[in-house]
C-alpha cells in the first residue's frame, strides 16, 4: 500500500498527497538539505514537540528513531544516493514506550533530476507487531541473546542484516536485534564463512545448512545446527533469507572426546586471573579477552572487543609499541618463533604498568588470528628496581666504609713514621715495623675493598686501551715485591685494533694477575729459574689474557676457590688480601666476559681472562 | 721557594700533628695555622681582607686541605676561595692532602684550578720536599703535581 503512496507522491503535487495521507500516516516533507519543511498532526502528536518551525535537522530525527548506528548510515547513503528507503525505525515516545514506524523515505528529483525534497511517510505499526513492546526497560544481556537466537527464526538480508524476526522471539530482546547484523552476534573466527554461506543462498536460491559450537555463558557449549533458506518473491528472485538456528542435542554425531577437550580449553581460557589474554585480529582489533584480562587492564570484554589494541597500550609508548607489536606480528608470519616483548601498558583507569607479551598465531581460512599472552610485570619490576637500588646502597656503603675506616690507619701510619725518627731502642724498633707492616696490609685491604665494590660504576668511562703500557704500569707496581728480582717474564703483545675498556679496572686486571704470579712464584733456591709468561691476544670482539708462571701452582682440591672474596692459601711469601683474584672475577661478572684457571701442584699455575672490547659503547671519557 | 706560613685545613687532630710535625723537621721556622673546619679557614681570609695591615705578613704560601670534612669539604672549599680578593695579588698554592686513593676525587681534583697537587696521606718529609722544591714548571704554571 505504501509503494502505491510512493508512486503517487512522484506525480502528485505534494499537497495532494499530504491531504490523502494526512488523515491515516505520519507524513514528513524535508527539504534536500534534510530540514524538516512540513509535517502532519499525527507526527506532531508522536513527537510532542512544537516542530512548527523549519530547524530540525533529519540527522536530527534520524538519530532519535535509530539506534544502531550502522542502520543510520545505511539510511544517509541511500538517501545521498538519492535511492528510496524503506524499513522500521523504533521511536522511545514518553514513559519508555516504543513505536515502530513502517517508514519510507522517497526522494522526489527536479526535471533535471537533483533530489529537492524528500518525503518520509509512516506507519505506526506498534500495536500489531509486538503486545510486549513496552516492557522493555530491563535489557537482556548479549548472553542471552545468543541463546534466544539459537532458538529462533531471524529474517536477514543479503548483508546479513537482520530486518525482522519470528514471532516466537518477540520478546523484549527482539528491540536490539532488528536493525543489527546477524554478524554482532557469531563469533568472529566464523564471520567469513557464514558471510560465504549468506552470498550462497542468495545467489544460488539454495538451503545451507552448517554446524558450528556457541559458547554458553558458564564455558559450557553447544552445538548448533543453522539452516539458512532463501524466500523468493513472485519472479522467482530472493529477496530475503530466514536464518533459523537450533541447539545440537548432545549424542548426536558429536565426538565426545573433542567436547571435552574443546570445553577444557575453553574454560582455562576464561577462567585464568593471572594471565592475561588478548586475542586480535589481524588488523589489530580485539576479539576475544578473557578474566585476567579484565582485571588487568580494567575493560570488562563487553567494553573492549572490537577495540583496536593501542586502547590499552600507554599513549607515551603507543608508538614503540605498536612497532614492537608488528615485528612480533611479523615474526610469527614468517614462522619465527616469537620473542616476549616489554611493554608499557594502560588501564581504563588511565594508570599504566608494564607488561611482559608473548605471541603466538594460528589461521582460520583467510583470516589470521594473533593472541597475546601478557604479564603483569609491576611487582617483578619493583623488586628489581628495589635490588638494583640496594645492591647499589650497599656498594656504595662498603665504599664509604673501608674509605672511612682508612682514615685512621692512615693517621696511625703517620704517627708511625714519627715515631721512626724519634731515638728508639733495637726492640722497640722491631715493634715499630710490625706495626707498619700489619698497617700496610690493612690499608691495601682497605684500597682492594673500596675498590671492588665500585668496579660496576667504572663501566662508565670507557677509552682506548694500550695494552703495552697496562703491562708496563703493573710491573712496576709489583717490582716491590720479594721475588721480583729472580723472575724472568716473557711478554707478548698482539694488539692490532682499538680496544676500549675501563683504565682502572684494566691496570686492576694485569696489577692482580701479575702480584699472583710473583708472590707464589717458587723460592729462588734450585737451579731452575722462575718464570712469569704475559700473552695478550686483542681482537676486535674480546682481548684474552693469560698469564701463566711455574711457581707453587694451586692444589686442585682449592683451584674452584681461587675466585671466592677472601679465600687465601697459606703461603709464607703472599700477603695478599683475599680480594684480588675475587676482583678479577667481578670485572669478569660485570662486563660478561670469562675467567678460569688450569693448574698443577708444583708445576705453576696458568690463568686466562677473556674481557669484551667495548668500542660500540658510548664512550664517556671526561 | 721560601715558605714562611703553611696552613693546615684538617677535622682530624692526629693527621694535623704530624704534619705540623713533618713541618717543623722540615724548616723550625716555618709558623703553621691549623684549622679544623674548611669554613673557619675562610673566614681568617676575610678578616685579613678587612684588614690590610696584617695581610702580607700571615698570608700563607701553602695550604694542604683535607678532602673529607664535615661541613665543609675540600671541594666545596675552593668554591668560596677562589671569590677571595687576597689570592690575587698573592700565590697561594693549595694541595689536597687525603687518605682518599680513590681515581675520581685525584680526578676532581685535577679539574680544579686552584688545586696545586694532590698528596696521599699520611705526609711525610720527603712528599714535603718533593712539592716544594719541584722545580716550577713556566711553561704550565698549573700543571699538576700529583704526589703518592
Amino acid at each position: 500500500m505504501l509503494t502505491k503512496v510512493n508512486k503517487e507522491v512522484s506525480n502528485l503535487h505534494d499537497k495532494d498527497v499530504l491531504a490523502s495521507v494526512r488523515t491515516n500516516y505520519i507524513t514528513v516533507i524535508l527539504d534536500g538539505d534534510g530540514i524538516i519543511i512540513d509535517s502532519n498532526a499525527l507526527f506532531l502528536k508522536l513527537f510532542r514537540a512544537s516542530y512548527s518551525g523549519n530547524v530540525l535537522q533529519s540527522s536530527q530525527l534520524l538519530k532519535s528513531l535509530v539506534n544502531s548506528r550502522a542502520l543510520y548510515w545505511e539510511i544517509c547513503k541511500t538517501m545521498q544516493a538519492g535511492l528510496k528507503w524503506k524499513g522500521v525505525l523504533v521511536h522511545k515516545g514518553l514513559r519508555n514506550r516504543n513505536y515502530r514506524l513502517e517508514t519510507s523515505i522517497t526522494p522526489v528529483k527536479d526535471v533535471l533530476g537533483n533530489v529537492v525534497k524528500y518525503v518520509a511517510i509512516s506507519n505506526n505499526i506498534s500495536d500489531y507487531y509486538c503486545k510486549e513492546i513496552n516492557n522493555n526497560s530491563v535489557y537482556n544481556s548479549d548472553k542471552q541473546l545468543l541463546e534466544s537466537i539459537a532458538k529462533d527464526a531471524l529474517f536477514i538480508t543479503k548483508h546479513g542484516k537482520i530486518f525482522n524476526t519470528s514471532q516466537s522471539i518477540l520478546n523484549n530482546t527482539s528491540d536490539r536485534i532488528i536493525g543489527s547484523y546477524v554478524y554482532d552476534f557469531i563469533n568472529p573466527a566464523n564471520h567469513e564463512y557464514l558471510s560465504k554461506q549468506i552470498h550462497k543462498v542468495f545467489a544460488e536460491g539454495k538451503v545451507s545448512t552448517y554446524q558450528s559450537i556457541g559458547l554458553t555463558f558458564k564455558g559450557g557449549q553447544t552445538f548448533i545446527v543453522t539452516k539458512i533458506r532463501p524466500v523468493f518473491n513472485l519472479q522467482n528472485e530472493v529477496i530475503y533469507a530466514t536464518l533459523k538456528s537450533k541447539k545440537h542435542k548432545d549424542g548426536l554425531k558429536v565426538n565426545k572426546a573433542l567436547k571435552a577437550i574443546e570445553t577444557k580449553y575453553t574454560n582455562i581460557f576464561h577462567s585464568i586471573n593471572v594471565g592475561i589474554i588478548v586475542v586480535a585480529n589481524s588488523q589489530g582489533n580485539i576479539i576475544e579477552w578473557n578474566k585476567g584480562a579484565e582485571k588487568a587492564f580494567g575493560y570488562t570484554d563487553t567494553e573492549i572487543i572490537g577495540e583496536h589494541l593501542t586502547v590499552i597500550i600507554s599513549k607515551k609508548h603507543v608508538d614503540t609499541g605498536v612497532e614492537e607489536l608488528r615485528k612480533a606480528k611479523d615474526r610469527l608470519d614468517n614462522d619465527l618463533s616469537g620473542a616476549s616483548i616489554e611493554m608499557i601498558g594502560l588501564k581504563k583507569s588511565g594508570e599504566e604498568f608494564p607488561v611482559d607479551l608473548t605471541m603466538s598465531h594460528w589461521e582460520n581460512g583467510k583470516e589470521r588470528f594473533y593472541c597475546a599472552i601478557m604479564l603483569d610485570v609491576s611487582k617483578r619490576k619493583k623488586l628489581e628496581d628495589k635490588l638494583r637500588k640496594t645492591t647499589k646502597d650497599l656498594e656504595l656503603f662498603l665504599y664509604r666504609s673501608a674509605h672511612d675506616l682508612k682514615a685512621p690507619l692512615t693517621s696511625a701510619e703517620g704517627l708511625l713514621l714519627l715515631l721512626k725518627d724519634e731515638k728508639i731502642n733495637e726492640k722497640a724498633s722491631v715493634l715499630v715495623n710490625m706495626i707498619d707492616e700489619t698497617l700496610g696490609i690493612g690499608r691495601s685491604l682497605l684500597d682492594d675493598l673500596a675498590f671492588a665494590s665500585i668496579i660496576s660504576e667504572k663501566s662508565r668511562e670507557i677509552t682506548p686501551i694500550v695494552f703495552e703500557d697496562k703491562i708496563t704500569d703493573a710491573m712496576s707496581a709489583v717490582q716491590e715485591m720479594e721475588n721480583f728480582e729472580g723472575i724472568n717474564f716473557q711478554i707478548d703483545v698482539q694488539q692490532t685494533t682499538n680496544f676500549h675498556f675501563n683504565q682502572e679496572l684494566m691496570d686492576c686486571v694485569f696489577q692482580n694477575l701479575l702480584r699472583n704470579a710473583v708472590g707464589f712464584a717458587k723460592p729462588k733456591t734450585s737451579n731452575a729459574t722462575s718464570y712469569v709468561s704475559v700473552t695478550v691476544v686483542a681482537a676486535d670482539k674480546e682481548v684474552k689474557i693469560i698469564v701463566s708462571d711455574n711457581g707453587i701452582g694451586i692444589d686442585s682440591a682449592h683451584l674452584d676457590k681461587v675466585f671466592d672474596l677472601y679465600f687465601r692459601v697459606c703461603n709464607q711469601n703472599s700477603n695478599g688480601t683475599g680480594l684480588g683474584l675475587y676482583m678479577l672475577k667481578r670485572i669478569a661478572e660485570v662486563f660478561q666476559g670469562k675467567v678460569s684457571v688450569t693448574s698443577e701442584l708444583n708445576q705453576g699455575a696458568s690463568f686466562e681472562v677473556i674481557l669484551p672490547n667495548l668500542k660500540e659503547e658510548n664512550q664517556n671519557d671526561d | 721557594m721560601m715558605i714562611k706560613n703553611v696552613m693546615l685545613i684538617d677535622d682530624n687532630k692526629i693527621d694535623v700533628y704530624v704534619s705540623q710535625k713533618v713541618i717543623e723537621k722540615y724548616d723550625p721556622n716555618v709558623k703553621t695555622r691549623a684549622f679544623n673546619n674548611a669554613v673557619l679557614a675562610l673566614s681568617f681570609f676575610k678578616l685579613l681582607e678587612a684588614n690590610n695591615n696584617i695581610k702580607s705578613l700571615s698570608l700563607p704560601e701553602i695550604i694542604l686541605l683535607d678532602v673529607n670534612m664535615p661541613e665543609m669539604n675540600g671541594f666545596n672549599f675552593f668554591k668560596e676561595f677562589k671569590e677571595l680578593k687576597v689570592i690575587k695579588d698573592h700565590k697561594i698554592a693549595v694541595y689536597m692532602l687525603s687518605s682518599s686513593i680513590c681515581p675520581d676525587d685525584i680526578i676532581k681534583a685535577q679539574k680544579e684550578t686552584h688545586c696545586s697537587g694532590y698528596i696521599i696521606k699520611p705526609l711525610t718529609l720527603e712528599k714535603l720536599k718533593k712539592f716544594i722544591h719541584e722545580p716550577e714548571d713556566t711553561e704550565h704554571p698549573q700543571q699538576f703535581k700529583k704526589i703518592i
